[in-house]
């Protein structure tokens, strides 16, 4: 090895380890970004406007296939958390016909509760309307509160996302969409 | 040419070195990112991991000793199929917030049609550098400064592979608490 190879190794190992240095301190600037996202109220809880739209395969309650990428293809979809026994949930029971009747929208009804006797909240469906019972969705829409809604144009991006307190928030989140005429 | 193909060789080489050891380091973060895939279940996950870092290393060793042969190629491809099979079954359940467990500078937080792509350019230039296997020498035949040229100059790709995702993965992050914060 001569003395210039020695040199070209030596410039070789300083710039490798240059790049070595660069990528830990990137590293480290990412994992502390990631920890400002995690600070509690800043915290991302649900998934951010304009992003795609999760996509998941399911049996609805009825035994028909729910694949989430030929509904969305279709027309905007509104995706509705619920839970079993919430009290609020409850309350959007009697209102939910009136969304697949006026709305020319796929409707998804989730029940992340996979356990308790449901009921009264297939007694409030139509055939308009999908309804899964799965902890799955809710876990991959990061939803940590029901009920909410969420919103999914035809292009699979979501559009709206919001926790609901009363069924008017739910109709206001629907204002812009295509009513059907009857 | 042909020293193009030698650094692709000993590129690859390092990149599995660097996963599998990345994968003992550590050991229990990648057994809970074989878990969130749920494709294999319970004592199963454990071997499939041994498995998968004996293959690494296997390619790894193979490749810096013997250089492109038949057996290193087919378990090539087994492994990198598998990884690939196992992202496109998560990508269309919608299990994507998971961290894709690849190891070392190629880990990614979530699962996307990026990574399928990755490995696919992978088993592409692996294919290439199997059919030009002839031109393409293992790394322990070469002089001793050879030998550094190359293990430097591929670990300065890898790095600079790696330096270009963080980069990106900054920006992305930086650019979503802004928009929180706002």
């Amino acid at each position: 090895m001569n003395w210039i190879n020695i040199i070209l190794m030596v410039i070789l190992i300083l710039l490798v380890g240059e790049l070595g240095i660069f990528y830990y301190f990137l590293k480290y600037n990412s994992n502390f970004l990631k920890q400002i996202q995690s600070i509690r109220g800043i915290q991302f809880s649900t998934l951010e406007l304009g992003r795609n739209a999760p996509l998941f395969r399911v049996f609805a309650e009825n035994g028909n296939k729910v694949v989430a990428k030929e509904l969305f293809k279709k027309k905007n979809t509104l995706l509705l958390f619920i839970s079993t026994n919430c009290p609020v949930c409850k309350s959007f029971l009697p209102h939910l016909k009136k969304i697949t009747e006026n709305y020319d929208i796929n409707f998804i009804l989730i029940n992340h509760d996979t356990l308790n006797d449901d009921t009264h909240i297939k007694k409030a469906l139509n055939n308009e309307l999908y309804y899964i019972r799965s902890s799955h969705v809710s876990q991959i829409y990061l939803i940590h509160a029901v009920p909410h809604a969420i919103l999914v144009n035809t292009k699979g991006k979501i559009e709206l996302s919001s926790p609901l307190s009363n069924i008017n928030s739910l109709f206001n989140m629907l204002i812009n969409q295509e009513h059907l005429i009857s | 040419m042909p020293f193009l193909w030698n650094l692709g060789v000993v590129f690859i080489g390092i990149m599995f070195l660097t996963t599998s050891t990345d994968k003992v380091m550590h050991w229990r973060k990648h057994l809970g990112s074989m878990e969130a895939y749920k494709i294999i279940k319970g004592a199963l996950i454990k071997w499939f991991l041994v498995l998968f870092v004996i293959g690494e290393l296997f390619i790894s060793f193979s490749l810096f000793l013997t250089g492109i042969t038949f057996l290193n190629f087919m378990v090539f491809l087994l492994i990198l199929f598998t990884y690939s099979l196992a992202i496109l079954i998560n990508l269309l359940r919608g299990n994507t917030n998971i961290s894709c467990g690849c190891g070392s500078v190629l880990d990614h937080d979530h699962l996307s049609i990026g990574l399928i792509i990755r490995n696919l350019c992978l088993i592409a230039i692996y294919i290439f550098l199997y059919i030009e296997k002839n031109t393409t020498v293992a790394l322990i035949q070469l002089s001793l400064e050879e030998i550094l040229s190359y293990i430097l100059l591929a670990t300065g790709v890898l790095i600079l592979y790696g330096i270009i995702r963080e980069i990106r993965q900054n920006v992305v992050l930086t650019r979503k608490i802004k928009k929180m914060l706002s």
